[in-house]
């Protein structure tokens, strides 16, 4: 007995009860490292501040001119509110105009609530009659610089500037691409000697410098662009029959897809850009089916005697979101293209209809109708949660700005119909100052 | 009786000396020794009178004829020592000087009458041959008798005359030993008194002595005493002032422990009060954040910066630094300038609940829930 102290095995006992205990230690030399020190308090804070964030971007001096044919900090100011994440405040209520970092008097700012200042100032080059923009960002509560930067322009892009450095500006706050330099496509319908008038029309997202893409005597229905940009896809009635085309931006050139037999509509452009889906009647029942844009080869998706109609491709293009009643009231479906399988995901009221993915994947916006009227909807993918987010008198799916911020749809108004943002938490609202009677199918631009 | 009165003279003398000595010694010491020595004295009187008077009044009876012959064969040799009559007083002094030993002599004359009746009951017995014997012997000795008696009386007369001559002497002589005596006992006495006053005065030193040994050792013994009572006290006080002590001690714990548990209690209340302050001042501090707090839009559940704020005790903000990225810059900045943008925090007036709580740092997790 008096040997087994020295006994092999006993010694490996003792060294791994040794090494148990230091790995005991370590574990919990660890675990006291990793917790917060004896005595912090630690608070959690999970929601902020109910309102934007408040933001005043003071009015540029303008040096080597009288005057400015933008007023790019009013257009800064214009995004910065439309984007719905801010609160801007108005110029008359700010206590000093300082254009550069040294005249910013943080307790000013701070005494009125501003969280955010951009000063700047545009002097015109004289050489070459170029707007020089010089701007910087301050953040009050931390007295910090953040951006510091000159940007120029011609007078004709002095409005894209002010985009561009709205841009800027909300994405160093938000940490969010700015949607400044987006663009809008819509169709306006008016009448005009009688006759009904219909315009695709392009515009900045502000609405401001809107330009006529087509012009048509018969109707023009959903634009779509291209993952690109650089192209739309819309449905033209033109000699009286429904037909898809395709049109570049740039220089006009278009093209025409289908001119199948019965239904030519809802074209939706894949996110590789290669195929689109579209719903056709060719066979019988308007059914959804993917064009491959390369061999116009057309493909059929779904096969049901019901209508299967506006088909919105997911972002990463595996799966689509479409319409059918074949449930006997408009219901919103998914279907995987591959499996050829499809599953409903609205079961509150009677019709949902006109689906279009949000820029993550995880949600659809919706037409939801009820009682006569139509909202739109937003249906959580994962939860099949369906909540409400706005009015609307259309029937038409949203925009859905590509960062996914903004919501665009139109809205009516005293008889009148105008185009409108709306967070796409349906917080806050932005209308834009475009107005038609017949105005229809706004569409998101993505990123330039 | 001239001598009677000369007696009861001495008598008076001597008692009142005896009285004088007695009351001269009187107080001092020896009180009983007047009535003894009166006592001693008056004996030998009597024994003197006695003496003298039964040779004075013995002659006239009978009997004592027989006697009378041995008094002549004892006054015979009587003569011879008149010219000396100084060693006849020696043996007479004899029973002076010692009282106590005169019973003796009384006892002498007793042994001398009971001879007498022997001889008569020996006559009976040869009564006739005796008789006749004794008859003749009997006129014989009556005429010698007559004869003698004659020559007796003539005898006696002179005997007698020399007798008091010789008692005369004899008185006078013992008159002088007497007073003597009476010198010598006084001288004796004196010396007594003085041996007894050297004895007393031995039996003083003797006795102070003692009394100084005892009250030395009276002394020396209260002295033991009070050293010892001092000790007592001593350790008395000792133990006194250590459970005094002990009592402080226990005084004092008890004073520690009710001082702790005041302070346990005060402790407890404080950080309950504390905890209640700190919970309160960081739902102020959470609301006054997270009314600073614009969430980016980029940011959502997954992301979470953590902020790391120092106070000051004024509310006033001293640092505040991101501990946690969330690596989201608008996340990380937001919540900096939301921490930033609070102009006075709220914080504990109780400057040690701020101390407890709020003075090391507050970690504050920033995570949108969307």
């Amino acid at each position: 007995m008096a040997t087994l102290g020295n006994h092999p095995l006993s010694r490996n006992r003792g060294s791994a009860r040794t090494l148990a205990g230091a790995a005991l230690l370590c574990l919990w030399l660890l675990a006291s490292l990793l917790q917060p020190a004896r005595g912090e308090m630690v608070i959690q804070i999970t929601e902020g501040a109910d309102r934007g964030v408040p933001i005043a971007v003071v009015p540029f001096p303008l040096r080597g001119a009288d005057s400015l044919p933008e007023d790019v900090a009013a257009i800064i100011r214009n995004n910065l509110t439309m984007s719905g994440d801010f609160k801007l405040l108005e110029p008359g209520r700010m206590l000093s105009l300082p254009a550069f970092g040294d005249t910013v008097h943080f307790r000013d700012w701070r005494m009125l609530g501003q969280q955010f200042v951009m000063t700047g100032a545009i002097e015109k080059r004289q050489d070459d009659g170029r707007y020089v923009l010089e701007y910087e960002l301050y953040d009050v509560s931390q007295q910090r610089r953040l951006i510091r930067s000159r940007a120029t322009a011609s007078e004709q892009q002095l409005r894209r500037l002010a985009h561009h450095v709205s841009n800027r500006v909300y994405e160093t706050i938000t940490g969010v691409e700015g949607i400044f330099t987006t663009r809008l496509a819509f169709v306006t319908r008016t009448r005009e000697n009688g006759d009904s008038i219909y315009r695709l029309r392009l515009s900045d997202i502000d609405g401001h410098r809107p330009r006529t893409l087509l012009e048509s005597k018969e109707p023009i229905l959903s634009p779509d662009w291209s993952p690109d940009g650089k192209e739309l896809a819309y449905v033209s009635f033109e000699g009286g029959r429904p037909s898809i085309y395709r049109q570049e931006i740039a220089t006009g050139e278009r093209e025409r897809l289908t001119r199948f037999s019965g239904l030519n509509s809802a074209p939706a452009w894949s996110p590789d850009g290669r195929s689109m889906l579209m719903t056709l009647s060719k066979d019988g029942s308007a059914d959804i089916y993917r064009m491959v844009l390369g061999s116009r080869n057309v493909e059929q998706l779904t096969r049901h005697w019901a209508i299967n109609t506006e088909a919105a491709w997911s972002p990463d293009g595996k799966r689509f979101a479409f319409t059918s009643d074949r449930s006997g009231s408009p219901q919103i479906y998914r279907m995987d293209p591959e499996r050829g399988e499809s599953k409903r995901l609205t079961f509150e009221g009677n019709y949902n209809a006109s689906p279009k993915y949000s820029q993550d994947g995880k949600s659809l916006y919706f037409v939801h109708g009820r009682d006569n009227r139509f909202y739109i909807g937003k249906l959580d993918l994962e939860s099949g949660n369906q909540s409400i987010l706005v009015r609307t008198p259309s029937e038409e799916s949203p925009g859905v700005a590509p960062n996914g911020r903004l919501l665009i749809y139109v809205t009516e108004e005293g008889g009148s119909r105008s185009l409108e943002l709306s967070t796409t938490d349906g917080q806050s609202q932005f209308r834009l100052p475009i107005k038609h009677e017949g105005i229809r199918g706004p569409a998101w631009s993505p990123m330039p | 009786m001239g001598w009677l009165s000369d007696f009861g003279n001495w008598l008076k003398r001597q008692w009142q000396l005896t009285w004088q000595e007695g009351s001269d010694a009187a107080g001092e010491a020896t009180p009983w020794r007047q009535p003894l020595l009166f006592s001693l004295l008056l004996h030998g009187v009597i024994v003197v009178v006695s003496v003298w008077s039964w040779d004075l009044f013995t002659p006239p009876p009978e009997p004592p004829e027989a006697m009378s012959a041995r008094l002549i064969t004892q006054s015979a040799p009587a003569p011879e020592p008149k010219p000396e009559p100084k060693p006849e007083p020696k043996p007479e002094p004899k029973p002076a000087p010692r009282p106590e030993p005169e019973p003796e002599p009384e006892p002498e004359p007793e042994p001398e009458p009971e001879p007498e009746p022997e001889p008569e009951p020996e006559g009976p017995t040869e009564a006739e041959l005796e008789a006749q014997r004794q008859k003749e012997q009997a006129e014989q000795k009556a005429r010698q008798e007559a004869e003698r008696q004659a020559q007796e009386k003539a005898r006696q007369e002179a005997e007698k005359k020399a007798r008091e001559e010789a008692q005369r002497k004899a008185e006078r002589e013992a008159k002088l030993q007497a007073e003597r005596e009476a010198k010598k006992e006084a001288e004796r006495r004196a010396e007594e008194q003085r041996k007894a006053e050297e004895r007393r005065r031995e039996e003083e030193r003797r006795k102070q002595e003692e009394q100084r040994r005892q009250e030395e050792k009276r002394q020396q013994e209260q002295r033991e005493k009070e050293a010892a009572e001092q000790r007592r006290r001593e350790r008395e006080q000792r133990l006194q002032e250590m459970a005094k002590e002990a009592e402080q001690q226990e005084r004092e714990r008890q004073q520690e422990r009710l001082q702790a548990e005041r302070e346990a209690a005060e402790r407890a209340a404080f950080e309950e009060r504390a905890a209640s302050e700190r919970d309160r001042y960081m739902m102020l501090i959470k609301q006054r954040v997270q009314d600073n707090w614009f969430i980016p839009p980029s940011a959502d559940q997954n992301l979470t910066v953590v902020i790391q704020l120092e106070l000051l005790p004024t509310g006033e903000l001293s640092d505040a630094r991101v501990v946690s990225s969330s690596g989201n810059q608008a996340l990380d900045n937001s919540a900096l300038s939301a921490v930033r943008g609070v102009d006075s925090y709220p914080v504990p007036s109780d400057r040690a609940v701020f101390d407890r709580h709020f003075r090391s740092p507050v970690r504050i997790e920033f995570n949108p829930r969307q």
